[in-house]
């Protein structure tokens, strides 16, 4: 019973993804004319040659596939919708259910995800057959495993730092979109979703390593494509396991704290 | 109405503030990106750094400049759908006025000043004459009344059919398609973006111009163009007010 009410909410959740069809449509054009501006700057920088920054041009046309399929997975949440839920007062609709309000969200989360993994996977093969590029296809298992099991991780990573900045009400009630919006702007860039980190200065790598946003996109794809070493590999996975847990407990820590100033004063 | 519109942004100062990093830091890290890249590899699609920085630069000032003067379009949607817009129709003011231009965005206004220096600096290291910076300030207030066109089709649009806010975003996306040379991309998207979608008259032809790489015939299709698209849109949000039902309020 209690797992077949998540799944009820999964199926509602990829069935109202296509009630507004206009809407979805229109947000995956967006997605596509985002893959056409990267595809094709680094198109023309590998013009110029078969190799830069180290990366082949094959790598980083496949980084940009990639990225079209990661961003799909991982950064379509629905849980930034609790900052408005808190300064409305409406999450009190939810808590006197008899459901949890993460694990429903992230119910939800995986209904979106889905029905976007479906539309991007077809996007790619619509691409592929007009562009026609040359990608690397990893033969490598342990590579793909990896890369699977960091992708699980960067979604539950991203879940819980998102739901940390849409608690920001709970203390400030009128910060709803702005906290959200600086978060979204800078895990954008910082997490490789733009371009890859390989690009930057390496003191400025450093610095984008030591934050949790790289974790999302960068890594996963750069050991997909087998650029890492088994050290390295080891090393981003550890660090990536470390910002799961800090995240869900800072997570954990702020809505226990949260909760209790709750007073749906919106309402 | 703008005064409002910047009291009410103001009075949150915190919102403010990280609103305006937000900006900031996606306008630098691009920007920084740009500069690396082109660092690493000379010029692209034929394009010197310097050149690609203010093509970049000059995307951003039409991108800032229409959300300043334009973000009550964003605001639009749900008047049509409470039948809130039947207060404005019933005002003594222009609705289109009204439902463009009634809340100009203070966070965008403080971002001009800065972005102004960067395109003055950048602007210099080409040796532009005076003639092509003269030239550049039209075409960007060419580019800025297509940008506003554009906007105004999207309004109309909202009240045949209460779709804004993908639409919007959508016009956007392929603004931002212009940020970097339009070379850059293969056919036949770069011809849509220079003819059907004239993301190339907004941004690539002002910035060309001050390049000296524009000739006398690109600057005028583009103002012929505007005139046209400032006509048509004029038309069609006469034509989306006659068929307003005025049906939720």
């Amino acid at each position: 019973m209690q797992k077949n009410k998540y799944i009820q909410v999964i199926k509602a959740s990829l069935g109202q993804e296509l009630v507004y069809k206009t809407s979805f449509i229109f947000t995956r054009i967006r997605s596509l004319l985002t893959f056409f501006l990267l595809f094709f700057l680094w198109d023309a920088v590998y013009r110029s040659g078969e190799n830069v920054f180290g990366i082949s041009r094959e790598q980083m046309l496949t980084y940009v596939f990639g990225i079209l399929i990661v961003k799909a997975i991982v950064a379509n949440s629905k849980i930034s919708s609790l900052s408005g839920e808190i300064a409305s007062g409406s999450l009190t609709n939810y808590l006197l259910k008899p459901v949890s309000y993460f694990k429903l969200s992230f119910a939800r989360d995986i209904g979106t995800k889905s029905i976007n993994l479906i539309f991007a996977f077809f996007e790619i093969i619509f691409v592929y057959l007009i562009l026609r590029p040359q990608l690397f296809w990893q033969t490598e298992a342990i590579s793909v495993f990896l890369f699977i099991v960091l992708l699980g991780i960067a979604v539950v990573t991203y879940f819980f730092l998102l739901a940390l900045v849409s608690m920001v009400p709970f203390w400030l009630a009128e910060q709803t979109w702005p906290p959200v919006f600086l978060f979204l702007t800078i895990s954008d860039l910082m997490s490789g979703a733009i371009f890859p980190l390989d690009i930057l200065p390496e003191y400025l790598r450093y610095i984008f390593l030591l934050t949790p946003f790289p974790y999302l996109l960068y890594v996963p794809l750069q050991i997909y494509l087998g650029r890492f070493s088994v050290v390295m590999v080891v090393k981003y996975v550890a660090v990536s396991v470390f910002w799961l847990l800090v995240s869900f407990l800072f997570f954990n820590y702020s809505w226990k704290k949260g909760i209790k100033l709750y007073r749906a004063e919106g309402r | 109405m703008s005064k409002n519109s910047f009291l009410r942004d103001f009075n949150s100062k915190l919102g403010l503030f990280l609103l305006l990093l937000g900006k900031f830091v996606r306008f630098v890290i691009f920007a920084v990106f740009l500069f690396y890249l082109l660092s690493g590899i000379g010029s692209l699609a034929g394009y010197s750094r310097e050149q690609v920085i203010f093509i970049f630069l000059t995307f951003n000032l039409l991108d800032i400049l229409s959300q300043f003067l334009l973000r009550e379009v964003y605001r639009f949607r749900p008047q049509i759908i409470s039948g809130d817009f039947d207060l404005v129709l019933v005002k003594p003011i222009k609705p289109l006025f009204r439902a463009a231009f009634g809340g100009a965005d203070f966070i965008d206004f403080l971002t001009i000043p800065p972005l102004f220096v960067a395109i003055v600096f950048f602007g210099n290291e080409l040796n532009p004459s005076v003639f092509l910076v003269l030239a550049y300030i039209i075409l960007v207030i060419n580019g800025l009344i297509l940008a506003i066109s554009f906007h105004i089709l999207i309004l109309a649009f909202a009240v045949l059919t209460l779709e804004l806010d993908s639409v919007l975003w959508l016009f956007r996306e392929l603004l931002n398609l212009g940020k970097i040379p339009l070379e850059v991309y293969r056919q036949p998207l770069r011809t849509a973006l220079v003819y059907l979608l004239p993301v190339a008259i907004m941004i690539a032809v002002p910035a060309k111009t001050l390049m000296g790489l524009s000739t006398f015939k690109d600057i005028l299709v583009s103002v012929f163009v505007t005139i046209i698209f400032s006509l048509a849109s004029l038309k069609f949000w006469d034509y989306s007010l006659s068929r307003y039902t005025s049906a939720s309020s």
